[in-house]
């Protein structure tokens, strides 16, 4: 919304929303940036090293996900994202909150099988259906398979899911 | 440092933030305006934030400047005496009192000037209203108290009071300056602000003609650093908090600028635009409609056309920024761009051509992104470098501010050749798409895109880089414009007129 709200005819309102998106970023790429210091002085190897990569993947994949990013920059950002999310998975593969993150990123980049993959293996690792069937069903949607999204919300229905999740399951369960 | 001194001069020009201390397309203007007029004898009045933040002179001073002072309006703002107790002026403490409540929106903005200018004038030397009082009677204390209880939004008391007290300090300093200042014939400001403010109380205490140039306007560039800035602080908690309001801090900073531009509205005739969209909102800020008027920058020809010949048959695929490394000018925004220029034009690189001094921390910022966007081999920040040299080696420039007024870079551009693409503020799209129909036939002399949108800001560059016979194109547009309406000829003209008028303007003329 803020984005729209650069094109107003009010300067002052420009301004303000520029500000505030402004501010947000710059936020999220000054941690980035002091990651970076920490990442460049550890061995990747290291805990420290491991720390540092999974926090950059996560302020990289923030810029995305909060639309702070857009074109090639959004790339870019998925991109250094997954960079450091495949570093922290050598040192914790079974990490099932990174593998439901590469899920993501592989998933916003268009690669639905790899995705697909990276979902199942953060669920088999114990990771809550609520948690990662809503990704999977938007995977699907995403690439045309309306029935394997209805069922994939169908079973959501069977879980305590988070309130904001509802209205969307009841409209795919919709008869 | 020596500075020149003298008794009298005939201009007094005020100047904030800029020239000979800072470099920019405000202190190229003066240093254009001082030189093109020797037979005046100039003095300047420079006013900084704090003396560490400027140093040494980026220009030299011209030989009719005969009188040169400068003064820090956040250094030494405590009194020379101790704090020791006092009650204060009563009378002119209400005053204040009753010129905040007629401030408020809605009152009657006439009285409330009338209200002010008393109050300016009981701040002078030997005024009611002292900076001991100020800071120290009892009197003060009270409204502060006052306002506090009946208007903050903001919980901190201790905020408050600091915000009030850095916030007016500096107007004392200035009715000091004022007082002390040598005598002169009239009084050029190029903005409003603080330098506004000492401009209307010289013009009130001496009866001298206060002309006023706004390049900016200073209002909103002021908004635009309060809306960014992060060192205002909001200490509403989250149920205290509406989103759609702005911190109570925030809006008395505007709100104080935005007054003490009335106050030099009120004080200043002519009051002069570079282009219409400024002049109309001068107008809806409060300057009176017949004192305002439209002069736009002009450059000089002679000197910047020899370069076309310097140039190269290729286009050299260089976009670059010139411009002080500051958030006004959203370098970040074009360094953004870049990424995306790079991608499609991988032999594209991207310069920054102005000095990193002024912002230290945003200049950081700016090198942080380049590493963070992995453009070290393609984007370069090349400190301040001279027009004549840099313009025959880039194919664009490019201006990603998210405010400007009339920059000068652009026509300087055009007189070398170079089509810009700007983002939409200011007079830009003027200058690149043309006003009336007639300066319109000239065509396009570049692109205009959105602010803070480095997508469309990469594709407009590439579009013309990639495209020869339209760089040609917008190149031809860009010259024909700037021969017809931007010399600096048409610009001297103008100022011979409002200088002379105003150096012949008997007190009485001049009320």
């Amino acid at each position: 919304m803020l984005r729209d709200v650069l094109t107003d005819p009010t300067e002052d309102i420009r301004l303000l929303a520029y500000g505030m998106l402004d501010n947000k970023e710059k936020r999220i790429n000054q941690a980035i940036d002091e990651e970076l210091k920490k990442f460049g002085m550890a061995d990747r190897q290291t805990q420290a090293g491991q720390a540092a990569a999974r926090r950059l993947s996560d302020l990289y994949w923030e810029l995305v996900y909060q639309e702070l990013a857009q074109g090639d920059l959004r790339d870019h950002a998925l991109d250094r994202s997954r960079h450091y999310c495949e570093i922290a998975l050598e040192g914790t593969p079974d990490d099932a909150a990174l593998n439901l993150r590469l899920g993501q990123l592989l998933s916003a980049s268009g690669q639905a099988e790899p995705a697909t993959t990276a979902y199942y293996k953060a669920l088999a690792l114990g990771l809550p259906s609520t948690r990662v069937l809503p990704y999977l069903a938007e995977l699907r949607f995403n690439q045309g398979k309306f029935a394997d999204a209805r069922r994939l919300m169908n079973e959501l229905e069977a879980w305590d899911s988070l309130p904001r999740l509802q209205p969307v399951i009841a409209f795919w369960n919709a008869k | 440092m020596s500075h020149p001194t003298s008794a009298s001069a005939d201009i007094a020009l005020l100047l904030e933030g800029t020239f000979p201390y800072v470099s920019g397309g405000v202190s190229s203007w003066v240093n254009q305006i001082i030189r093109a007029y020797p037979e005046y004898r100039f003095a300047l009045v420079f006013l900084g934030s704090r003396r560490t933040d400027y140093q040494g002179f980026r220009y030299e001073l011209p030989a009719n400047v005969v009188h040169f002072e400068e003064h820090f309006l956040h250094d030494d703002l405590h009194t020379k005496e101790s704090p020791r107790s006092r009650r204060g002026d009563e009378a002119a403490f209400a005053r204040i009192e009753r010129m905040h409540e007629m401030f408020a929106p809605g009152a009657d903005s006439k009285i409330a000037m009338r209200e002010f200018r008393t109050v300016a004038r009981d701040m002078m030397p030997d005024g009611k209203l002292t900076l001991e009082d100020f800071l120290h009677s009892e009197h003060a204390w009270e409204l502060i108290c006052d306002r506090y209880q009946r208007f903050c939004t903001d919980p901190s008391f201790i905020d408050f009071f600091w915000t009030v007290r850095i916030m007016h300090s500096p107007l004392w300093k200035l009715a000091r300056i004022a007082e002390g200042l040598i005598e002169v014939k009239a009084l050029h400001t190029i903005s409003t602000g603080y330098a506004g403010f000492l401009g209307a109380l010289l013009r009130q205490s001496r009866d001298i003609p206060l002309i006023l140039s706004e390049h900016g306007i200073y209002t909103k560039e002021r908004k635009i650093e309060l809306f960014k800035s992060e060192w205002i602080r909001d200490n509403r908690n989250v149920f205290q908090r509406d989103p759609t309001e702005l911190s109570y801090f925030r809006q008395m900073w505007i709100h104080f600028f935005e007054w003490l531009g009335r106050f030099c509205y009120d004080a200043a005739d002519p009051i002069v635009a570079l282009y219409e969209q400024n002049r109309l909102r001068q107008i809806a800020d409060g300057a009176r409609i017949e004192r305002t008027r439209n002069v736009p920058n002009g450059i000089d020809l002679k000197r910047l056309a020899p370069l076309r010949g310097q140039r190269p048959d290729d286009v050299p695929p260089v976009l670059c920024l010139i411009g002080r490394v500051v958030p006004i000018k959203d370098i970040k925004t074009f360094i953004r761009a870049m990424r995306r220029v790079v991608n499609q034009l991988p032999e594209a690189v991207g310069w920054i051509a102005g000095p990193e001094d002024e912002d230290p921390a945003y200049a950081e910022e700016c090198r942080n992104l380049v590493g963070s966007l992995g453009l070290e081999k393609h984007v370069h920040f090349m400190g301040f470098q001279k027009i004549d040299t840099l313009m025959p080696r880039i194919g664009l420039t490019i201006l990603s501010s998210i405010s400007e007024a009339l920059p000068l870079v652009i026509l300087e551009g055009y007189a070398a050749g170079v089509p810009t693409v700007s983002t939409d503020v200011g007079s830009c799209r003027q200058l690149i798409e043309g006003l009336d129909p007639e300066d319109r036939a000239l065509g396009q002399a570049g692109a205009v895109v959105n602010i803070a949108d480095p997508q469309a800001l990469a594709d407009a560059a590439i579009a013309l880089l990639r495209d020869k016979a339209r760089w040609r194109a917008a190149s031809q547009a860009g010259i024909a414009r700037v021969e017809r309406y931007y010399t600096d000829n048409l610009m001297f003209d103008h100022y011979r007129d409002i200088y002379r008028t105003a150096l012949q303007a008997r007190p009485t003329e001049a009320c």
